[in-house]
């Protein structure tokens, strides 16, 4: 096992290996078995000095996993919805509330027409025409502008504060 | 916890790419790279070294099998980490189902993987071999020339960059890449006789 080899284990435990130089020795890791060992122990060591434990990795545990992994298929990637497909939907959306909003034109314009408007009105008017007069009344006596004239045959706001404070 | 540098992630995401576009052999070095983590990770949880292993192994099928729906919206590392998180999980709960009536709960499972690690230390055997091996670890590192010995802290126990541990030392990087090797080497030459 040349030195060299080693001593790239050790700058790739450290993330101190340049990209192509850690594929290049990815690839010798998994032909070569005594190199993987040497991979276990520095990390062993690394590990134990943090965690005063030194964990043993079983030799066949990539193996393992390797010869598992032939049997299965090759994972299918998930597509993540693309650009023409999100662009569908969003037609799909701006079509529904169009829709929606056409409906709803069509719904008021039925319910809004002069002839039922002027119905409604002459429904309405007598009553409103009350209540304005009533209100109007109301204002009137009721004028914070009269009170302070003294236009209303009744003590100024400030009299009656005075009177209350007596 | 989950802090890989952008080297890494590169990495990662090429051999990703080559296993989704059916590269079998990609896989195996993504298997390579964080065994040694994952096993350290569900070893926490399941507290049995051996018991781990073939948890974590059954951890990085299921990612193979789920390779296909990742999109890397997380570091390939911080996905796997997950997936093997799961998987011991599941294993403690199935495993406690199958020794007794008592029902072990999520948080339970939780408590576990944050206790403090004495990892598989089961037999008396196992922890008087670990207790060597940690002396004989010490003594080696304490043994290294001074230099060395600094520069291996530097990066073991402070975690500097080659960069930062050149700048440190008023040396060059290459000097630095070299003392850390050989330090590895000599203690790893001190071990190997209690780890056969």
């Amino acid at each position: 096992m040349s030195e060299d080899l080693n001593q790239k284990i050790s700058q790739f435990m450290d993330n101190e290996l340049e990209h192509a130089d850690a594929l290049q020795l990815l690839a010798a890791l998994n032909a070569q078995p005594e190199l993987q060992h040497k991979l276990h122990r520095y990390t062993a060591i690394s590990h134990a000095l943090k965690n005063q434990v030194y964990l043993k990795v079983k030799d066949d545990f990539s193996a393992n996993i390797a010869e598992q992994i032939q049997q299965e298929p090759v994972p299918v990637i998930e597509q993540a919805p693309s650009f023409k497909q999100t662009y569908q939907w969003l037609a799909l959306a701006a079509s529904l509330a169009f829709i929606a909003f056409i409906v709803d034109q069509s719904f008021n314009a039925q319910l809004f027409t002069p002839a039922a408007t002027l119905q409604m009105a002459q429904r309405w008017l007598p009553e409103q025409s009350n209540l304005n007069k009533l209100i109007g009344q109301y204002l009137k006596e009721h004028s914070l502008d009269a009170y302070a004239k003294s236009e209303v045959d009744d003590k100024p706001y400030g009299k009656v504060t005075t009177y209350n404070q007596k | 916890m989950i802090n890989q540098p952008r080297n890494s992630e590169q990495l990662d995401e090429e051999l990703v790419s080559r296993v989704q576009r059916g590269d079998k052999a990609a896989f195996d070095l993504l298997v390579i790279k964080y065994q040694h983590k994952i096993i350290q990770l569900v070893n926490r949880y399941v507290k049995d070294p051996s018991e781990a292993q073939d948890v974590a192994q059954e951890a990085f099928i299921k990612a193979y099998r789920a390779l296909g729906a990742f999109r890397g919206e997380a570091t390939f590392y911080t996905w796997l980490y997950r997936i093997a998180i799961n998987t011991a999980k599941n294993y403690l709960i199935l495993r406690t189902r199958r020794h007794s009536n008592y029902q072990l709960d999520i948080q339970e499972v939780e408590a576990i993987g944050n206790e403090p690690q004495l990892q598989g230390m089961d037999t008396p055997e196992q922890l008087i071999l670990n207790e060597e091996i940690m002396t004989t670890l010490n003594k080696a590192i304490e043994d290294l020339p001074e230099e060395m010995q600094l520069a291996f802290k530097l990066r073991e126990f402070e975690g500097l960059s080659y960069e930062d541990i050149a700048l440190a030392m008023d040396c060059p990087i290459g000097t630095i890449r070299s003392r850390l090797f050989r330090a590895r080497e000599a203690i790893d030459k001190q071990l190997t006789p209690l780890l056969e």
